[in-house]
């Protein structure tokens, strides 16, 4: 359900501390897995893993998988150009110019498709040139763009790329070391020269006509039932040992739609993987023992959650309000994270206070304390807040147990400019006794967790004598709601993959993800902070490594000190396998559920 | 009767317009549809799909990628299954409520009587889908499994046979367990009911003084009138009939048109739910159409003009 931010999900995956590194590996043929790679030593082929899927996948497109589900099956049936924590994948080496603007990649040699066509620039030259940087094919291209252009992606021979950027771009390097999937020209030129690459691979596409270069194949796709994929025979890589992988046979993915019989099914051995609830932490560890489950730490994770206060809200009054940082920081001291992430994660979960690893997970920043103060306790703290809301003049003047948007707090100077903005003067606006402190957070209904959030925070903000509500709406109301800036408070979640760009679109003024402060876009009361913002995104862009560093802490910084959302927490995933049972398990948090996939092997044969 | 059918046939043809339409319009004012993109208004979209519809097709699926809507909805098997599914259950819950209606209305307050209206009202507060979670946990507890799916593992991929035939039956079995237990009780309450209502009237009383015997006054004068309003209640019930096996496919992980129908509607798949439901809203036309003539043909008293 979480997962489901799908617009503003902008990426989810992991990219690893590399940018900098200048050469990732060896050329090979066949690759061999470095022994530590595999935590549990090389495994023995054959056997089956069964994982639940828990809804239908709509696509087996990977430009286009967006959705849970379908990235499931897609991550297994493709390989991307880099891989994570700096493995190589289908480029064996590569050099970059000394200017930083270019970069040539040495591609692995002898690879085949999982129909046996061979892999070569071609397809590199294909996949970047006609489908992601095409027009017409709905995929996040925008992120590739560098001073309004595409980089040059060509072909220097069959089996080296050269990559050129008009300027200085980090971004790019960064972007190529995500989860890039490279697809078959052979199968695809022709849907793609149609115009037909949108409604390619759909759900009812035969399996034999998906073709990747990833470890497995489908085998079969019953509609709403499973999916069944089996080992892609022409897959490159082996362990120290010789053997080819993946070391299973099939990967059995049925659809199980509700969370508890998921649960069940793995309490009942019909599944050997899972990704449960942290209710279900339980039942799971009584049955299997406390080795059953594993956590994935929030230092792998790259979401942030929170609420975001519309600094363009309609009200003048509420506006002027939402738009002063000390009233923004009260609201931050009032957010009880540790009781949300007890109720709504039982403890699975990190307090966080900025954007944090989403942003820098790449630069190997750390997260900065909430409040400025490392110590937990000062998180939370209502005293605090309800002296800040005092000093700001917002008072309960006729005493009616709300307090008011009062004419001392109007008269500030900084409320006067954001008063100014909308040509309205205080007395164009209703008496003080009648401009209560009132406002709503638009919440999802349905999700346990976001409705505790919302519940929470708006029982804090009653004791502080402000009338809140929670308001929950359709997970697709709330987003559409969020970006068309009819809200007054609402929630959100938002993956970011370690780079700064992929959510620059959020925090920079002229950003189209901008949305709690729109009209920042038209440079209209552009705070000196956010200014400074601005110049950080656009030189990040650039820099080396240690610059984009400095300059994105520098962004936390402010963005804690300025709050420009009450970020709250990042959520530990967690999975659950027998591990007497499966060996070589290394989930990464926010991915695909079967990272490295072709690693894992059942110990039980 | 020939003019009335045409005029009836008329009237749910317009009624699946207004229907279809309206579906259509709620969707696509939801923000975050996926179809809201398109930047023509609601009315020629819903033209553009009406015209998709007269050509044959139901459109394509937004939400999957431009998948036709007949593969979404009715694919891989799924209306073979819900066919089977509702017409089982329909046999299934009416064959065991209405004798039980009438048993219960024949020993009106005895213990047996207590005992089925004790029973069906325990039923009746049970929603199905708690039934569907009750009975998965009951599987679970019992070794077997809790979502079974269409087929076990080991029979999924073979062709058919004997041994796969009975397998797919043990699976449809919790289904059907869930459609009935959630289903019985209205119908037993109705039959009951309706049969003692009828057991008061005055040409029971006649039959009687006439020195009939019980027997052929309770089975052959009361029970044949008794039944009448049960046939209208057919077509009314099969929303009620929707609702069950759609839990029942939820949880038991058995892909039907009802379930694919449900899976579209938080996606906003507007061209999915527009057909879902003028094939839903079809259906329960049909079925008020077909209770209404199968009235009349039961009770000669009953003339449609």
């Amino acid at each position: 359900m979480i997962q489901n931010f799908q617009k503003l999900v902008l990426l989810v995956v992991a990219v690893g501390a590399l940018v900098g590194s200048h050469t990732l590996g060896v050329s090979a043929q066949p690759y061999q897995v470095p022994p530590q790679d595999l935590r549990d030593g090389p495994g023995t082929r054959g056997g089956s893993l069964t994982l639940d899927l828990a809804s239908e996948p709509r696509t087996f497109n990977p430009v286009l998988a967006q959705q849970e589900s379908s990235r499931a099956i897609t991550s297994l049936l493709h390989e991307p150009l880099f891989g994570d924590n700096g493995q190589p994948t289908l480029v064996a080496q590569f050099d970059r110019t000394v200017d930083n603007t270019g970069w040539t990649l040495f591609l692995r040699e002898g690879l085949l498709f999982s129909d046996g066509k061979p892999f070569t620039c071609a397809d590199v030259d294909f996949t970047f040139n006609r489908v992601l940087f095409n027009p017409d094919v709905a995929s996040a291209k925008d992120v590739w763009r560098i001073e309004g252009q595409f980089p040059k992606v060509e072909c220097v021979d069959d089996f080296t790329v050269k990559i050129t950027t008009p300027a200085l771009a980090s971004v790019v390097f960064s972007q190529l070391l995500t989860y890039q999937v490279i697809l078959p020209r052979h199968v695809l030129a022709e849907t793609v020269a149609n115009g037909d690459f949108n409604t390619t691979w759909g759900i009812t596409t035969p399996p034999e006509k998906l073709v990747g270069l990833g470890p497995f194949r489908l085998k079969k796709y019953d509609p709403g039932q499973r999916a069944l994929l089996e080992r892609n025979p022409h897959y490159w890589k082996v362990d120290a040992e010789g053997t080819q992988l993946p070391y299973l046979d099939q990967v059995i993915m049925p659809i199980v739609r509700d969370d508890s019989v998921r649960v069940l099914r793995f309490l009942n051995s019909e599944t050997e993987l899972l990704r449960p609830r942290p209710e279900d932490r339980g039942p799971i560890v009584n049955k299997f023992g406390p080795g059953s489950v594993e956590v994935l730490q929030q230092a792998r994770t790259t979401d942030s959650r929170g609420f975001v206060f519309n600094q363009d809200v309609q009200d003048p009054a509420l506006r002027a309000v939402f738009r002063s940082v000390d009233f923004r920081q009260a609201m931050n001291r009032a957010a009880d994270r540790d009781g949300m992430i007890s109720l709504g994660f039982l403890g699975f979960a990190d307090p966080r206070c900025g954007p944090g690893i989403a942003l820098i997970f790449a630069l190997g920043s750390q997260d900065v304390p909430c409040n400025g103060d490392t110590s937990k306790e000062e998180l939370f703290n209502v005293d605090r807040a309800a002296g800040i809301l005092d000093d700001l003049g917002l008072t309960d003047v006729d005493g009616d147990g709300t307090r008011n948007i009062t004419d001392v707090f109007l008269n500030r100077p900084e409320t006067q400019q954001a008063l100014a903005s909308l040509n309205v003067t205080l007395n164009d606006l209703p008496a003080e006794q009648d401009r209560e402190l009132d406002f709503a957070i638009l919440t999802v209904q349905g999700s346990k967790s976001m409705t505790t959030d919302a519940e929470i925070y708006a029982a804090t903000l009653r004791s502080l004598d402000l009338n809140v509500r929670p308001n929950p709406v359709a997970e697709s109301t709330l987003v559409a709601k969020l970006q068309s800036g009819e809200y007054q408070v609402g929630r959100f979640n938002f993956i970011g993959n370690g780079d700064p760009s992929i959510i620059a679109d959020i925090f920079v003024s002229s950003g189209r993800q901008h949305f709690w402060k729109p009209s920042d876009a038209q440079g209209q009361d552009v705070p000196a902070w956010q200014q400074r913002v601005d110049q950080l995104f656009a030189m990040q862009k650039a820099g080396s490594g240690e610059e984009r560093q400095a300059w994105m802490n520098e962004f936390q910084e402010l963005a804690a000190k300025n709050v420009p959302m009450v970020f709250l927490y990042g959520v530990n995933d967690i999975f659950a396998f027998r591990k007497e049972q499966i060996g070589n398990f290394s989930g990464i948090a926010g991915q695909a559920i079967l990272t490295h996939a072709e690693y894992l092997f059942r110990k039980d044969l | 009767m020939g003019a009335y059918l045409l005029r009836r046939s008329s009237y749910m043809l317009l009624v699946l317009l207004i229907v279809s339409f309206l579906a259509f319009a709620v969707v696509q004012l939801q923000p975050g549809s996926c179809g809201t993109a398109n930047a023509t208004s609601i009315g020629a979209q819903y033209a553009r799909w009406l015209g998709q519809v007269l050509q044959g097709s139901l459109g394509t699926s937004c939400a999957n990628f431009g998948t036709p809507v007949t593969d979404i909805l009715l694919g891989g098997g799924a209306w073979s299954r819900s066919l089977i599914l509702a017409v089982t259950a329909f046999f299934l819950s009416w064959g065991i409520g209405v004798p039980l209606g009438l048993y219960a209305a024949l020993r009106r307050n005895k213990p047996s009587d207590h005992l089925i209206r004790l029973l069906s009202t325990f039923s009746l507060a049970l929603p199905p889908f708690l039934i569907a979670l009750f009975l998965a946990l009951l599987l679970y507890m019992w070794g077997l499994s809790p979502s079974g799916g269409v087929f076990s593992r080991e029979y999924m991929d073979l062709p058919w046979n004997g041994a796969k035939f009975v397998d797919g039956a043990l699976h449809l079995l919790p289904l059907l367990l869930i459609v009935v237990l959630a289903q019985w009780p209205m119908i037993t309450r109705y039959m009951r009911a309706s049969l003692l209502d009828t057991l008061n009237q005055p040409f029971v009383q006649v039959a009687r003084a006439k020195g009939l015997g019980e027997r052929q006054v309770n089975y052959k004068h009361a029970l044949r009138n008794a039944l009448h309003p049960l046939i209208g209640l057919i077509g009314f019930w099969l929303p009620n009939l929707f609702e069950s096996t759609l839990a029942a496919a939820y949880v038991m992980n058995y892909p039907t048109v009802e379930l694919n129908l449900w899976n579209a509607i938080p996606a906003l798949d507007h061209d999915v739910i527009a057909a879902g439901i003028v094939l839903f809203g079809g259906i329960l036309m049909v079925g008020n159409l077909l209770a209404d003539v199968a009235l009349a043909w039961a009770d000669p008293r009953v003339r449609y003009e």
